[in-house]
């Protein structure tokens, strides 16, 4: 009888050690809603700035037309010749500033990081109801915004159809170089976002 | 300028820094650093709650004075008024709503602030206090959805009798361009399949179309006043809007269909430009493209009044200049001008000879 008690103890502890969290699970595919909210949070400042930095440069231009300033042919390159910003990446610094802040800032504060962090906590819970999902969740939200921000750098431009998106304008390349390759990834990135709730 | 706002902004920054360590070693001080408000803190919020309200009250009233000048002047056409009229009601109730609103919410917040020993109340439901808060928005609402409703009905609606004078806006990246119906007030048929641009039929129009022989195709808007225009707008390429600010018109141009807007000017151009809001305006502008020119900033030669047809939906990289002047005249100048104008059929018959004529030199040589 002892024999077999002892024996459980020790079936227990096995089982315990075999949960034991590595650098991996705990801080990168973690299952935890709260170190999801962290992720979430970290990746939505990030975009943040991004996307504030935007902001202020097609704002620049727009307190100043038609002024050269350096700092837009540096960032910009070909898109700025002599700092003076091309009417294309204009328009889309300003479709690409507000899809990341709608998409990429308020999704990932809001349900990404108070919703996660705060609801379980609020209502007692031990936490979501599927840490699976909730982690493939933060991982697609990652996806989206490493694509949203990778259409920054095609040769045709990034989107800028304003973050409407109005066809036929946002559909043909002819209209405007923007709706070509990057206008593609930008759907690609909205896809998968669209993928979150699900 | 730039290095000005860069040291601005370093210092500012620096400012927030230094505040927030400040801040940081101020909480630190206290002796015995508590997470539960007392009383002091509750009093605290409470006065912050009302310096809030006076903030928003302060910035609303300083944007009323200051930024009110920029507002569009009252309408120049017949349905405008009605509008502003909708628009102007509106917006009173949802600033008394809001005034209202806000002062009792931030005023309560002060009153019951948190005091040691004072406990909340639980306050279930009340039924009579339900229905006064749920029914007076009811009426509110509906009153301003329905004249909404029969103002917009009144406007898209054509009434008997009227017999507007009907001009196409055709939009495309990134100009307008505008064909009058004519002597026979019908416009000839067009389609984007037509256009031909070495005969200069930009428009596409039917050449075979005896209503189209007298359409007139013009760069420049030129309006009767007080007679009504029924527009009929096209689009070659993408979504565009036809945005008329002083006539607080707008409609979408959309590709392959035609959409249609009317309506009647009650103003000319010399008449709006004797307007003293108007006078007020073009004195301002000038004043600061003045000082622009004196700084040898190009593109700053004095400005004039006129009316505008904008593009009011993003269609590529020059939307933000594809406008198209308007003028309103008095009937009679209306009428010299149109008669300037050479129509489509006189303008394809002198295409056609100068083709021909190009053609038969080569014959002749």
């Amino acid at each position: 009888m002892s024999a077999h008690a002892h024996d459980h103890v020790e079936d227990h502890d096995h089982g315990h050690h075999h949960h034991k969290e590595t650098f991996i699970t705990k801080y990168i595919f973690s299952m935890d809603h709260k170190m999801i909210a962290k992720q979430y949070l970290i990746t939505g400042l990030i975009m943040g700035f991004i996307g504030i930095a935007m902001s202020i440069l097609f704002r620049m231009q727009l307190a100043w037309p038609g002024q050269s300033f350096p700092i837009f042919e540096a960032l910009l390159g070909k898109w700025a010749p002599d700092g003076v910003m091309d009417a294309d990446i204009y328009l889309s610094l300003v479709t690409i500033h507000g899809t990341i802040m709608v998409f990429f800032v308020l999704t990932a504060g809001l349900s990404g990081t108070f919703s996660n962090l705060l609801i379980p906590l609020q209502i007692g819970a031990r936490d979501m109801a599927s840490g699976f999902l909730n982690m493939v969740s933060y991982w697609l939200f990652f996806l989206s915004s490493a694509i949203m921000v990778s259409s920054l750098f095609v040769e045709s431009g990034p989107a800028s159809a304003g973050w409407t998106v109005y066809p036929p304008l946002s559909a043909l390349p002819m209209a405007q170089s923007g709706s070509g390759l990057g206008m593609t990834l930008w759907l690609v990135s909205m896809a998968i976002l669209l993928l979150l709730p699900c | 300028m730039t290095v000005l706002l860069s040291i601005a902004v370093v210092a500012l920054v620096g400012l927030a820094i230094w505040q927030l360590t400040k801040i940081f070693q101020l909480s630190q001080m206290k002796s015995e650093p508590t997470q539960i408000a007392d009383d002091k803190d509750n009093q605290n919020n409470g006065y912050l709650m009302f310096a809030f309200l006076v903030f928003i009250y302060g910035l609303t009233f300083f944007s009323f004075y200051k930024y009110g000048k920029f507002l569009l002047p009252a309408a120049s056409s017949e349905h405008g008024a009605e509008y502003d009229n909708l628009m102007l009601v509106s917006f009173v109730i949802i600033f008394l709503v809001m005034a209202i609103t806000q002062v009792l919410l931030h005023y309560f917040a002060f009153k019951y602030r948190g005091k040691a020993g004072q406990k909340a109340l639980y306050f279930a439901d009340n039924n009579k206090l339900e229905l006064i808060w749920t029914s007076i928005p009811v009426v509110v609402l509906t009153g301003l959805i329905l004249w909404g409703l029969y103002t917009w009905n009144d406007i898209m609606n054509p009434k008997e009798g009227e017999d507007p004078i009907v001009i196409e806006l055709y939009a495309q990246q990134f100009n307008w361009t505008a064909r009058y119906a004519g002597a026979d007030n019908v416009l000839g048929d067009a389609n984007v399949r037509l256009i031909d641009i070495d005969n200069a039929n930009i428009l596409g129009v039917d050449t075979q179309d005896p209503n189209a022989a007298d359409d007139i195709v013009v760069k420049e808007l030129h309006l009767p006043v007080g007679q009504k225009v029924l527009f009929k707008m096209r689009s070659q390429d993408v979504l565009h809007s036809a945005y008329m600010p002083h006539f607080r018109a707008q409609m979408n141009c959309v590709p392959g269909m035609i959409t249609e807007f009317a309506f009647t000017p009650t103003e000319t151009t010399a008449e709006m430009r004797q307007r003293p809001e108007t006078i007020e305006k073009v004195k301002r502008t000038n004043a600061l493209r003045a000082q622009r020119a004196a700084q040898g900033i190009p593109n700053n030669d004095p400005w004039e009044f006129d009316y505008v047809l904008l593009c009011n939906k993003i269609c590529g990289k020059s939307h933000y200049n594809m406008q198209m002047k308007i003028v309103v005249d008095t009937p009679e100048d209306y009428q010299k001008w149109l008669a300037q104008q050479t129509t489509f059929g006189a303008s394809m018959e002198k295409d056609t000879t100068a083709t021909t004529e190009v053609e038969a030199q080569p014959t002749i040589e």
